[in-house]
Protein backbone atom coordinates (compact mmCIF):
# COMPACT_ATOMS: atom_id res chain seq x y z
CA UNK A 1 0.00 0.00 0.00
CA UNK A 2 1.61 3.36 -1.26
CA UNK A 3 1.19 6.41 1.27
CA UNK A 4 1.50 9.65 0.14
CA UNK A 5 1.84 11.99 3.63
CA UNK A 6 -0.60 9.53 5.04
CA UNK A 7 -3.28 9.53 2.19
CA UNK A 8 -3.35 5.62 -0.05
CA UNK A 9 -5.24 5.86 -3.43
CA UNK A 10 -7.97 3.31 -1.33
CA UNK A 11 -8.61 6.06 1.41
CA UNK A 12 -9.31 9.39 -1.39
CA UNK A 13 -8.68 8.72 -4.39
CA UNK A 14 -8.76 12.58 -4.86
CA UNK A 15 -6.52 13.88 -1.92
CA UNK A 16 -4.07 11.12 -3.44
CA UNK A 17 -4.24 12.18 -6.55
CA UNK A 18 -3.66 15.91 -5.99
CA UNK A 19 -0.58 14.97 -4.26
CA UNK A 20 0.88 13.73 -7.44
CA UNK A 21 2.38 16.09 -10.63
CA UNK A 22 3.51 13.16 -13.40
CA UNK A 23 5.36 14.74 -16.45
CA UNK A 24 5.58 11.56 -19.21
CA UNK A 25 8.62 10.73 -21.21
CA UNK A 26 6.62 11.47 -24.06
CA UNK A 27 4.67 14.70 -23.67
CA UNK A 28 0.86 13.76 -23.73
CA UNK A 29 -1.29 16.72 -25.06
CA UNK A 30 -4.57 18.11 -25.35
CA UNK A 31 -4.72 18.63 -29.39
CA UNK A 32 -7.24 20.79 -28.97
CA UNK A 33 -5.97 22.94 -26.79
CA UNK A 34 -4.19 26.32 -26.38
CA UNK A 35 -0.64 26.38 -24.12
CA UNK A 36 -2.58 29.35 -21.50
CA UNK A 37 -6.01 26.48 -22.25
CA UNK A 38 -3.62 23.47 -20.59
CA UNK A 39 -2.01 25.69 -17.66
CA UNK A 40 -6.31 26.80 -17.18
CA UNK A 41 -7.25 23.04 -17.12
CA UNK A 42 -4.27 22.27 -14.50
CA UNK A 43 -5.00 25.02 -12.17
CA UNK A 44 -8.81 23.74 -12.60
CA UNK A 45 -8.38 20.08 -11.89
CA UNK A 46 -5.88 20.60 -9.03
CA UNK A 47 -7.81 23.20 -7.12
CA UNK A 48 -4.82 25.53 -6.80
CA UNK A 49 -4.95 29.42 -6.36
CA UNK A 50 -5.82 31.14 -9.79
CA UNK A 51 -3.40 34.25 -8.90
CA UNK A 52 -0.71 32.34 -7.36
CA UNK A 53 -0.39 29.45 -9.99
CA UNK A 54 -0.83 31.93 -12.84
CA UNK A 55 2.30 34.17 -11.25
CA UNK A 56 4.83 31.01 -10.84
CA UNK A 57 3.14 29.76 -14.31
CA UNK A 58 4.35 33.25 -16.37
CA UNK A 59 8.00 32.98 -14.32
CA UNK A 60 8.12 29.22 -16.29
CA UNK A 61 6.90 30.51 -19.19
CA UNK A 62 9.29 32.96 -19.67
CA UNK A 63 12.44 30.62 -18.28
CA UNK A 64 11.47 27.89 -20.86
CA UNK A 65 10.63 31.15 -23.86
CA UNK A 66 7.01 30.06 -23.98
CA UNK A 67 5.47 33.36 -23.01
CA UNK A 68 4.55 34.64 -26.38
CA UNK A 69 3.46 31.07 -27.87
CA UNK A 70 0.27 31.07 -24.90
CA UNK A 71 -2.20 31.21 -27.89
CA UNK A 72 -1.46 28.39 -29.96
CA UNK A 73 -1.62 24.52 -30.06
CA UNK A 74 1.24 23.15 -28.19
CA UNK A 75 0.44 19.81 -30.00
CA UNK A 76 1.95 21.66 -32.99
CA UNK A 77 5.32 22.58 -30.98
CA UNK A 78 8.65 20.65 -31.68
CA UNK A 79 9.26 17.77 -28.91
CA UNK A 80 11.13 19.82 -26.80
CA UNK A 81 9.00 22.89 -26.37
CA UNK A 82 5.98 20.32 -26.18
CA UNK A 83 8.46 18.96 -23.33
CA UNK A 84 8.68 22.63 -21.69
CA UNK A 85 4.79 22.46 -21.53
CA UNK A 86 4.49 19.46 -19.53
CA UNK A 87 7.28 20.85 -16.96
CA UNK A 88 5.43 24.34 -16.77
CA UNK A 89 2.18 22.50 -15.65
CA UNK A 90 3.67 20.28 -13.41
CA UNK A 91 5.68 22.38 -11.48
CA UNK A 92 2.57 24.72 -10.89
CA UNK A 93 0.95 22.24 -8.97
CA UNK A 94 3.25 22.79 -5.65
CA UNK A 95 2.91 18.44 -5.39
CA UNK A 96 4.11 16.84 -2.96
CA UNK A 97 5.69 14.18 -5.23
CA UNK A 98 6.73 15.12 -8.74
CA UNK A 99 6.78 11.75 -11.03
CA UNK A 100 9.24 12.52 -13.81
CA UNK A 101 10.29 10.26 -16.66
CA UNK A 102 13.33 10.60 -18.58
CA UNK A 103 13.11 13.96 -18.57
CA UNK A 104 16.41 14.99 -20.25
CA UNK A 105 15.64 13.32 -23.29
CA UNK A 106 14.94 15.98 -26.24
CA UNK A 107 15.78 18.93 -24.02
CA UNK A 108 18.39 21.27 -24.65
CA UNK A 109 21.32 22.00 -22.41
CA UNK A 110 19.84 25.19 -20.95
CA UNK A 111 16.33 23.53 -20.60
CA UNK A 112 17.90 20.71 -18.38
CA UNK A 113 19.80 22.99 -16.46
CA UNK A 114 16.23 25.17 -15.92
CA UNK A 115 14.31 21.63 -14.84
CA UNK A 116 17.32 20.60 -12.24
CA UNK A 117 16.89 24.42 -10.68
CA UNK A 118 13.19 23.46 -10.50
CA UNK A 119 13.89 20.24 -8.69
CA UNK A 120 16.14 22.20 -6.24
CA UNK A 121 13.24 24.68 -5.38
CA UNK A 122 10.96 21.95 -4.83
CA UNK A 123 13.16 19.80 -2.83
CA UNK A 124 14.03 22.82 -0.03
CA UNK A 125 10.80 22.78 -0.16
CA UNK A 126 10.05 19.66 0.95
CA UNK A 127 8.65 17.65 -2.40
CA UNK A 128 9.61 14.13 -2.95
CA UNK A 129 10.38 13.89 -6.85
CA UNK A 130 10.68 10.25 -8.32
CA UNK A 131 12.68 10.01 -11.94
CA UNK A 132 13.22 7.64 -13.84
CA UNK A 133 16.53 8.26 -16.04
CA UNK A 134 19.04 6.68 -18.02
CA UNK A 135 21.86 9.24 -17.78
CA UNK A 136 23.38 8.40 -15.06
CA UNK A 137 26.17 11.24 -14.50
CA UNK A 138 23.26 13.77 -13.91
CA UNK A 139 21.26 11.19 -11.56
CA UNK A 140 24.69 11.18 -9.31
CA UNK A 141 25.18 14.74 -9.42
CA UNK A 142 21.66 15.76 -8.04
CA UNK A 143 19.82 12.86 -6.63
CA UNK A 144 20.03 11.54 -3.08
CA UNK A 145 18.88 8.10 -3.11
CA UNK A 146 19.08 5.41 -5.90
CA UNK A 147 16.57 2.78 -6.83
CA UNK A 148 19.14 0.77 -9.61
CA UNK A 149 16.83 -1.83 -12.09
CA UNK A 150 17.66 -4.35 -14.29
CA UNK A 151 15.79 -6.37 -16.62
CA UNK A 152 12.56 -5.72 -14.82
CA UNK A 153 13.62 -6.44 -11.18
CA UNK A 154 14.92 -4.29 -8.38
CA UNK A 155 18.85 -4.88 -7.84
CA UNK A 156 20.01 -2.39 -5.39
CA UNK A 157 18.63 0.73 -3.63
CA UNK A 158 20.40 3.40 -1.30
CA UNK A 159 22.11 6.77 -1.54
CA UNK A 160 25.58 6.55 -3.12
CA UNK A 161 27.72 5.25 -0.47
CA UNK A 162 25.43 2.74 0.53
CA UNK A 163 24.95 1.75 -2.65
CA UNK A 164 28.95 1.42 -2.75
CA UNK A 165 29.06 -0.80 0.29
CA UNK A 166 26.26 -3.05 -0.98
CA UNK A 167 27.31 -3.72 -4.55
CA UNK A 168 31.40 -4.06 -3.13
CA UNK A 169 32.80 -1.42 -5.15
CA UNK A 170 35.59 0.85 -4.83
CA UNK A 171 35.59 3.94 -2.88
CA UNK A 172 34.86 6.29 -5.25
CA UNK A 173 32.90 3.86 -7.88
CA UNK A 174 30.27 6.16 -9.65
CA UNK A 175 26.74 5.45 -10.58
CA UNK A 176 27.54 4.87 -13.65
CA UNK A 177 30.62 2.22 -12.44
CA UNK A 178 28.04 0.50 -9.99
CA UNK A 179 25.03 0.16 -11.94
CA UNK A 180 27.37 -1.55 -15.11
CA UNK A 181 29.34 -3.65 -12.72
CA UNK A 182 25.71 -4.93 -11.00
CA UNK A 183 24.18 -5.55 -14.62
CA UNK A 184 27.13 -7.59 -15.80
CA UNK A 185 26.93 -10.11 -12.66
CA UNK A 186 23.81 -10.41 -13.85
CA UNK B 1 15.18 -1.60 -58.54
CA UNK B 2 12.80 -2.68 -61.02
CA UNK B 3 11.77 -4.98 -58.49
CA UNK B 4 11.47 -2.26 -55.68
CA UNK B 5 9.52 -0.41 -58.27
CA UNK B 6 7.42 -3.04 -58.93
CA UNK B 7 6.67 -4.30 -55.99
CA UNK B 8 5.83 -0.87 -54.83
CA UNK B 9 3.44 -0.15 -57.64
CA UNK B 10 1.38 -3.24 -57.08
CA UNK B 11 0.93 -2.16 -53.24
CA UNK B 12 0.27 1.25 -54.71
CA UNK B 13 -2.63 -0.45 -56.96
CA UNK B 14 -4.26 -2.68 -54.44
CA UNK B 15 -4.73 0.37 -51.83
CA UNK B 16 -5.89 2.46 -54.94
CA UNK B 17 -8.91 -0.31 -55.37
CA UNK B 18 -9.78 -1.08 -51.73
CA UNK B 19 -10.53 2.64 -51.56
CA UNK B 20 -12.14 2.68 -54.94
CA UNK B 21 -14.84 0.15 -54.01
CA UNK B 22 -15.53 2.82 -51.23
CA UNK B 23 -16.10 5.56 -54.21
CA UNK B 24 -17.05 3.74 -57.21
CA UNK B 25 -20.30 2.21 -55.03
CA UNK B 26 -23.19 1.27 -56.79
CA UNK B 27 -25.30 5.03 -55.87
CA UNK B 28 -22.53 6.55 -57.13
CA UNK B 29 -21.75 5.05 -60.24
CA UNK B 30 -25.28 5.84 -60.72
CA UNK B 31 -25.43 9.40 -60.21
CA UNK B 32 -22.32 9.48 -62.38
CA UNK B 33 -23.81 7.85 -65.32
CA UNK B 34 -26.98 10.40 -64.56
CA UNK B 35 -24.23 13.13 -64.54
CA UNK B 36 -22.59 12.26 -67.79
CA UNK B 37 -25.03 11.89 -69.67
CA UNK B 38 -26.25 15.00 -68.45
CA UNK B 39 -23.50 16.82 -69.61
CA UNK B 40 -22.43 14.68 -72.67
CA UNK B 41 -26.22 15.58 -73.72
CA UNK B 42 -25.83 19.92 -72.78
CA UNK B 43 -22.66 19.36 -74.64
CA UNK B 44 -24.07 18.00 -77.77
CA UNK B 45 -26.93 20.50 -77.90
CA UNK B 46 -24.29 23.39 -77.22
CA UNK B 47 -22.44 22.03 -80.28
CA UNK B 48 -25.05 21.48 -82.66
CA UNK B 49 -25.90 25.65 -81.90
CA UNK B 50 -22.19 26.62 -83.23
CA UNK B 51 -21.82 27.32 -87.09
CA UNK B 52 -19.31 27.44 -89.43
CA UNK B 53 -20.00 30.43 -90.56
CA UNK B 54 -20.57 32.57 -87.45
CA UNK B 55 -17.56 34.02 -85.93
CA UNK B 56 -16.88 33.44 -81.95
CA UNK B 57 -14.67 35.83 -80.35
CA UNK B 58 -14.58 34.10 -77.22
CA UNK B 59 -14.11 30.36 -78.16
CA UNK B 60 -9.97 30.45 -79.25
CA UNK B 61 -9.45 32.02 -75.19
CA UNK B 62 -12.08 29.49 -73.53
CA UNK B 63 -10.25 26.42 -75.52
CA UNK B 64 -6.90 28.22 -74.35
CA UNK B 65 -7.60 28.50 -70.46
CA UNK B 66 -9.67 24.80 -70.78
CA UNK B 67 -5.95 23.19 -72.66
CA UNK B 68 -3.88 24.80 -69.83
CA UNK B 69 -5.96 23.45 -67.57
CA UNK B 70 -6.08 20.10 -68.82
CA UNK B 71 -2.11 20.24 -68.61
CA UNK B 72 -2.37 19.96 -64.75
CA UNK B 73 -3.39 16.44 -65.23
CA UNK B 74 -1.82 14.57 -63.84
CA UNK B 75 1.76 14.77 -61.73
CA UNK B 76 4.24 11.64 -61.35
CA UNK B 77 3.33 8.94 -58.53
CA UNK B 78 7.37 8.20 -57.86
CA UNK B 79 5.88 5.99 -54.55
CA UNK B 80 8.64 7.52 -52.52
CA UNK B 81 8.05 7.59 -48.78
CA UNK B 82 10.26 8.87 -45.58
CA UNK B 83 12.10 6.54 -44.37
CA UNK B 84 13.58 6.30 -48.51
CA UNK B 85 15.63 9.10 -47.47
CA UNK B 86 17.82 7.15 -44.95
CA UNK B 87 17.03 3.36 -46.25
CA UNK B 88 18.05 4.04 -50.09
CA UNK B 89 20.34 6.88 -50.12
CA UNK B 90 23.41 4.36 -50.90
CA UNK B 91 20.94 3.54 -54.09
CA UNK B 92 20.81 6.87 -55.30
CA UNK B 93 22.40 6.31 -58.53
CA UNK B 94 20.21 3.23 -59.28
CA UNK B 95 17.26 5.85 -58.22
CA UNK B 96 17.48 6.75 -61.75
CA UNK B 97 15.90 3.67 -63.27
CA UNK B 98 13.38 3.33 -60.47
CA UNK B 99 12.50 6.71 -61.47
CA UNK B 100 12.42 6.38 -65.25
CA UNK B 101 9.53 3.72 -64.66
CA UNK B 102 7.97 5.86 -62.23
CA UNK B 103 7.86 8.79 -64.87
CA UNK B 104 7.16 6.06 -68.14
CA UNK B 105 3.89 4.78 -66.12
CA UNK B 106 2.58 8.33 -65.22
CA UNK B 107 3.31 9.68 -69.07
CA UNK B 108 1.14 6.84 -70.11
CA UNK B 109 -1.41 7.87 -68.08
CA UNK B 110 -1.03 11.71 -68.54
CA UNK B 111 -1.35 11.23 -72.44
CA UNK B 112 -4.33 9.02 -72.43
CA UNK B 113 -5.63 11.80 -70.22
CA UNK B 114 -4.55 14.11 -72.33
CA UNK B 115 -5.82 12.44 -75.60
CA UNK B 116 -8.94 12.28 -74.62
CA UNK B 117 -9.44 15.61 -73.34
CA UNK B 118 -8.48 16.72 -77.06
CA UNK B 119 -10.94 14.40 -78.89
CA UNK B 120 -13.84 15.67 -76.48
CA UNK B 121 -12.90 18.72 -77.55
CA UNK B 122 -12.23 18.03 -81.22
CA UNK B 123 -16.16 19.07 -82.22
CA UNK B 124 -15.31 22.80 -80.36
CA UNK B 125 -12.71 23.01 -82.09
CA UNK B 126 -13.92 22.60 -85.11
CA UNK B 127 -17.58 24.36 -85.02
CA UNK B 128 -16.19 26.82 -82.73
CA UNK B 129 -12.57 27.29 -82.95
CA UNK B 130 -13.08 27.10 -86.72
CA UNK B 131 -9.90 24.79 -87.00
CA UNK B 132 -9.77 22.29 -90.04
CA UNK B 133 -9.53 18.27 -88.61
CA UNK B 134 -5.35 18.65 -89.70
CA UNK B 135 -5.34 21.80 -87.48
CA UNK B 136 -7.14 19.97 -84.68
CA UNK B 137 -4.31 17.06 -85.02
CA UNK B 138 -1.61 20.13 -84.76
CA UNK B 139 -3.32 21.55 -81.48
CA UNK B 140 -3.19 17.83 -80.35
CA UNK B 141 0.09 17.30 -80.73
CA UNK B 142 0.93 20.61 -79.21
CA UNK B 143 -0.89 19.25 -76.24
CA UNK B 144 1.36 16.26 -75.59
CA UNK B 145 4.44 17.53 -76.59
CA UNK B 146 3.71 20.29 -73.31
CA UNK B 147 2.52 17.79 -71.33
CA UNK B 148 5.96 16.08 -71.57
CA UNK B 149 7.45 19.24 -71.20
CA UNK B 150 5.87 19.43 -67.78
CA UNK B 151 6.88 16.01 -66.85
CA UNK B 152 10.73 17.14 -67.80
CA UNK B 153 10.31 19.91 -65.20
CA UNK B 154 9.18 17.91 -62.81
CA UNK B 155 12.29 15.43 -63.61
CA UNK B 156 14.48 18.44 -63.24
CA UNK B 157 12.89 20.19 -60.14
CA UNK B 158 14.23 16.05 -58.51
CA UNK B 159 17.66 17.30 -59.48
CA UNK B 160 18.74 20.48 -59.02
CA UNK B 161 15.38 22.70 -58.62
CA UNK B 162 14.63 26.09 -59.79
CA UNK B 163 12.89 28.64 -57.47
CA UNK B 164 9.53 27.21 -57.50
CA UNK B 165 7.24 30.41 -58.40
CA UNK B 166 9.35 30.38 -60.87
CA UNK B 167 8.34 27.06 -62.19
CA UNK B 168 4.84 27.23 -61.47
CA UNK B 169 4.54 30.20 -63.76
CA UNK B 170 6.37 28.42 -66.59
CA UNK B 171 3.94 25.49 -66.43
CA UNK B 172 1.10 28.41 -66.68
CA UNK B 173 3.06 31.26 -69.35
CA UNK B 174 4.42 28.96 -71.96
CA UNK B 175 1.06 27.05 -72.64
CA UNK B 176 -0.37 30.26 -72.64
CA UNK B 177 1.75 32.20 -74.74
CA UNK B 178 2.80 28.99 -77.58
CA UNK B 179 -1.35 29.00 -77.58
CA UNK B 180 -1.85 32.33 -78.17
CA UNK B 181 0.12 32.05 -81.22
CA UNK B 182 -1.36 28.69 -82.41
CA UNK B 183 -4.71 30.29 -82.46
CA UNK B 184 -4.37 33.72 -83.56
CA UNK B 185 -0.97 33.04 -85.46
CA UNK B 186 -0.84 29.88 -86.91
CA UNK B 187 -0.52 26.63 -84.93
CA UNK B 188 2.09 25.00 -86.80
CA UNK B 189 4.46 28.01 -85.63
CA UNK B 190 2.65 27.32 -82.07
CA UNK B 191 3.66 23.61 -82.59
CA UNK B 192 7.22 24.27 -83.73
CA UNK B 193 8.02 26.55 -80.50
CA UNK B 194 6.65 24.24 -78.27
CA UNK B 195 8.60 21.20 -79.73
CA UNK B 196 12.01 23.92 -79.28
CA UNK B 197 10.79 24.33 -75.38
CA UNK B 198 10.52 21.14 -75.64
CA UNK B 199 14.58 19.67 -76.77
CA UNK B 200 15.69 22.62 -75.09
CA UNK B 201 14.27 21.21 -71.65
CA UNK B 202 15.39 18.13 -72.75
CA UNK B 203 19.07 18.53 -73.07
CA UNK B 204 19.17 21.25 -70.00
CA UNK B 205 18.10 18.30 -67.74
CA UNK B 206 20.30 15.62 -69.76
CA UNK B 207 23.22 18.07 -68.68
CA UNK B 208 21.84 17.66 -64.78
CA UNK B 209 20.90 14.22 -64.19
CA UNK B 210 24.05 13.67 -62.73
CA UNK B 211 23.40 15.70 -60.22
CA UNK B 212 22.34 14.27 -56.70
CA UNK B 213 18.96 13.64 -56.11
CA UNK B 214 16.69 16.01 -54.24
CA UNK B 215 15.64 13.75 -51.79
CA UNK B 216 13.48 15.70 -49.33
CA UNK B 217 11.77 17.48 -52.40
CA UNK B 218 10.91 14.11 -53.72
CA UNK B 219 9.38 12.52 -50.98
CA UNK B 220 7.21 16.09 -50.07
CA UNK B 221 5.97 16.02 -53.79
CA UNK B 222 4.75 12.22 -53.12
CA UNK B 223 3.67 13.43 -49.67
CA UNK B 224 1.30 15.78 -50.83
CA UNK B 225 0.07 13.89 -54.07
CA UNK B 226 -0.67 10.77 -51.91
CA UNK B 227 -2.39 13.50 -49.34
CA UNK B 228 -4.75 14.70 -51.71
CA UNK B 229 -5.88 11.18 -53.18
CA UNK B 230 -6.44 9.90 -49.76
CA UNK B 231 -8.15 13.02 -49.02
CA UNK B 232 -10.69 12.63 -52.00
CA UNK B 233 -11.15 8.46 -50.89
CA UNK B 234 -11.90 10.29 -47.62
CA UNK B 235 -14.68 11.72 -48.71
CA UNK B 236 -16.33 8.29 -48.95
CA UNK B 237 -14.77 6.13 -46.01
CA UNK B 238 -12.65 6.66 -43.14
CA UNK B 239 -8.88 6.27 -44.15
CA UNK B 240 -6.68 6.30 -41.36
CA UNK B 241 -3.59 8.18 -42.98
CA UNK B 242 -5.96 11.24 -42.72
CA UNK B 243 -5.90 12.43 -38.99
CA UNK B 244 -7.49 15.96 -39.56
CA UNK B 245 -5.87 17.92 -36.59
CA UNK B 246 -7.27 20.46 -34.53
CA UNK B 247 -8.34 23.54 -35.88
CA UNK B 248 -7.97 26.90 -33.69
CA UNK B 249 -11.50 29.03 -34.66
CA UNK B 250 -10.20 31.59 -32.56
CA UNK B 251 -13.51 33.48 -33.22
CA UNK B 252 -15.92 30.84 -31.42
CA UNK B 253 -13.37 31.21 -27.99
CA UNK B 254 -16.33 33.53 -26.54
CA UNK B 255 -18.97 30.81 -26.60
CA UNK B 256 -16.51 28.36 -25.13
CA UNK B 257 -17.03 27.81 -21.50
CA UNK B 258 -14.44 29.78 -19.55
CA UNK B 259 -12.33 28.57 -16.52
CA UNK B 260 -13.50 28.97 -13.74
CA UNK B 261 -11.79 28.98 -10.13
CA UNK B 262 -12.62 27.06 -8.17
CA UNK B 263 -14.15 24.43 -10.09
CA UNK B 264 -14.44 20.50 -10.48
CA UNK B 265 -16.51 20.89 -13.83
CA UNK B 266 -13.07 21.06 -15.99
CA UNK B 267 -14.26 18.59 -18.32
CA UNK B 268 -17.51 21.29 -19.76
CA UNK B 269 -13.89 23.00 -20.29
CA UNK B 270 -12.05 20.46 -22.02
CA UNK B 271 -14.86 18.82 -23.80
CA UNK B 272 -16.50 22.37 -25.13
CA UNK B 273 -13.37 22.74 -26.80
CA UNK B 274 -12.93 19.38 -28.05
CA UNK B 275 -15.86 19.35 -30.14
CA UNK B 276 -15.92 23.00 -31.57
CA UNK B 277 -12.29 22.76 -32.23
CA UNK B 278 -11.79 19.36 -33.28
CA UNK B 279 -13.15 18.37 -36.65
CA UNK B 280 -14.36 14.83 -35.91
CA UNK B 281 -17.28 16.55 -34.26
CA UNK B 282 -17.58 20.16 -35.44
CA UNK B 283 -17.96 18.59 -38.73
CA UNK B 284 -20.40 16.15 -38.12
CA UNK B 285 -22.47 18.47 -35.89
CA UNK B 286 -22.65 21.42 -38.14
CA UNK B 287 -23.54 18.29 -41.14
CA UNK B 288 -26.33 16.86 -39.55
CA UNK B 289 -27.57 20.70 -38.29
CA UNK B 290 -27.07 22.38 -41.67
CA UNK B 291 -29.35 18.85 -43.18
CA UNK B 292 -32.19 18.81 -40.55
CA UNK B 293 -32.59 22.90 -41.31
CA UNK B 294 -33.07 22.27 -45.03
CA UNK B 295 -35.58 18.50 -44.63
CA UNK B 296 -37.38 21.06 -41.92
CA UNK B 297 -37.74 24.24 -43.79
CA UNK B 298 -38.36 22.25 -47.45
CA UNK B 299 -40.92 19.44 -45.96
CA UNK B 300 -44.36 20.67 -46.50
CA UNK B 301 -45.96 18.00 -44.08
CA UNK B 302 -46.40 19.47 -40.24
CA UNK B 303 -46.27 16.33 -38.34
CA UNK B 304 -43.10 15.01 -41.04
CA UNK B 305 -41.07 18.38 -39.98
CA UNK B 306 -41.64 17.49 -35.89
CA UNK B 307 -40.62 13.70 -36.88
CA UNK B 308 -37.58 14.99 -38.46
CA UNK B 309 -36.52 17.24 -35.86
CA UNK B 310 -37.18 14.92 -33.41
CA UNK B 311 -35.08 12.51 -35.79
CA UNK B 312 -32.07 14.96 -36.51
CA UNK B 313 -31.96 15.64 -32.75
CA UNK B 314 -31.45 12.04 -31.91
CA UNK B 315 -28.71 11.85 -34.15
CA UNK B 316 -26.97 14.49 -32.90
CA UNK B 317 -26.75 13.43 -29.33
CA UNK B 318 -25.74 9.84 -30.99
CA UNK B 319 -22.70 11.35 -33.03
CA UNK B 320 -22.02 13.49 -29.64
CA UNK B 321 -21.42 10.45 -27.59
CA UNK B 322 -18.43 9.51 -28.38
CA UNK B 323 -16.72 13.08 -27.26
CA UNK B 324 -16.99 11.39 -23.73
CA UNK B 325 -14.61 8.70 -24.27
CA UNK B 326 -12.54 11.29 -26.37
CA UNK B 327 -10.12 11.90 -23.54
CA UNK B 328 -10.33 8.47 -22.65
CA UNK B 329 -6.35 7.56 -23.87
CA UNK B 330 -5.19 10.17 -22.44
CA UNK B 331 -3.55 9.48 -18.94
CA UNK B 332 -4.20 12.95 -17.46
CA UNK B 333 -7.64 11.62 -17.53
CA UNK B 334 -6.92 9.61 -15.11
CA UNK B 335 -4.30 11.03 -12.73
CA UNK B 336 -6.04 14.50 -12.30
CA UNK B 337 -8.05 14.60 -8.62
CA UNK B 338 -11.57 14.93 -10.67
CA UNK B 339 -14.38 12.50 -9.85
CA UNK B 340 -15.48 10.71 -13.01
CA UNK B 341 -18.78 12.00 -11.75
CA UNK B 342 -18.16 15.42 -12.54
CA UNK B 343 -17.43 14.06 -15.97
CA UNK B 344 -20.43 12.23 -16.95
CA UNK B 345 -22.40 15.58 -15.59
CA UNK B 346 -20.45 18.21 -17.51
CA UNK B 347 -21.05 15.98 -20.71
CA UNK B 348 -24.71 16.30 -20.28
CA UNK B 349 -24.62 19.82 -19.46
CA UNK B 350 -22.56 20.42 -23.00
CA UNK B 351 -24.61 17.94 -24.69
CA UNK B 352 -27.98 19.78 -23.44
CA UNK B 353 -26.83 23.35 -24.36
CA UNK B 354 -25.51 22.14 -27.96
CA UNK B 355 -28.94 20.23 -28.22
CA UNK B 356 -30.80 23.56 -27.62
CA UNK B 357 -28.93 25.58 -30.10
CA UNK B 358 -29.91 23.07 -32.58
CA UNK B 359 -33.32 22.97 -31.11
CA UNK B 360 -33.42 26.89 -31.99
CA UNK B 361 -32.20 26.43 -34.94
CA UNK B 362 -34.49 23.86 -36.10
CA UNK B 363 -37.89 26.19 -34.65
CA UNK B 364 -36.03 29.47 -36.92
CA UNK B 365 -36.12 26.33 -39.55
CA UNK B 366 -39.59 25.81 -39.18
CA UNK B 367 -40.52 29.69 -39.24
CA UNK B 368 -38.61 29.77 -42.56
CA UNK B 369 -41.14 26.47 -43.63
CA UNK B 370 -43.71 28.60 -42.90
CA UNK B 371 -44.99 26.81 -39.90
CA UNK B 372 -47.79 28.89 -37.54
CA UNK B 373 -46.94 30.24 -34.28
CA UNK B 374 -49.26 27.08 -32.98
CA UNK B 375 -47.11 24.36 -34.73
CA UNK B 376 -44.00 26.03 -33.33
CA UNK B 377 -45.02 26.31 -30.04
CA UNK B 378 -45.70 22.86 -30.24
CA UNK B 379 -42.67 21.83 -31.84
CA UNK B 380 -40.61 24.17 -29.31
CA UNK B 381 -42.39 21.75 -26.33
CA UNK B 382 -41.61 18.34 -28.12
CA UNK B 383 -38.06 19.08 -28.72
CA UNK B 384 -38.00 21.06 -25.28
CA UNK B 385 -39.01 17.71 -23.64
CA UNK B 386 -37.18 15.10 -26.06
CA UNK B 387 -33.69 17.51 -25.23
CA UNK B 388 -34.54 17.04 -21.19
CA UNK B 389 -34.84 13.41 -21.85
CA UNK B 390 -31.79 12.55 -23.87
CA UNK B 391 -29.16 14.48 -22.32
CA UNK B 392 -30.71 13.79 -18.28
CA UNK B 393 -31.56 10.04 -19.05
CA UNK B 394 -30.26 8.34 -22.25
CA UNK B 395 -27.19 9.27 -22.29
CA UNK B 396 -26.58 8.11 -18.82
CA UNK B 397 -27.42 5.23 -19.95
CA UNK B 398 -26.00 4.92 -23.16
CA UNK B 399 -22.40 5.70 -21.16
CA UNK B 400 -22.80 3.24 -18.66
CA UNK B 401 -23.13 0.03 -20.84
CA UNK B 402 -20.36 1.47 -22.96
Amino acid sequence: MIRIEGVSLDDDPQRYKEKIAYIPETPILYEELTLKEHIEMTIMAYNLDKDAAWKKANDLLKVFRLENKIDWFPADFSKGMKQKVMIVCAFITNASLYIIDEPFLGLDPLAINDLLNLIETEKKRGAGILMSTHVLATAQEYCDKFVLLHEGQVKAQGTLEQLRASENSQVNASLSDIYLKMAKEG
Amino acid sequence: MVDLWQKRLKIYQKQLLKYGKYVFNDNFILALFFMLGAIAYTYSNFLKTLSLKEDYWWAKPVVLIILVLLLRFIKVATLVSKPDIVFLLPKEKQMKIYLKYAFRRSKQIALVIQIIGIIILTPFLIYGVHLSKVMVGIIGLTQVIFKLTDFKLIQNQYFQPWNKKYVESIRIIFPVIVYLIAFYINPISGLILSGCLYLGLNFYVKKISDKPLNWTYLIDQENNRQKRIYTFFNLFTDVPQIKSGAKRRKYLDKFLFKAKYPTRHIYQFLLSRAAVRNPEYSGILIRLTLIAMVVISAVDIYWLAVVMAVLFSYLIIFQLLPLFNHFEGNVYTHIYPVKKVYQLQDFQTLSMIILTVCDVLFLISGLIGKMTLQEIIILMVVLGMENILLSRVYIKIKLKIT
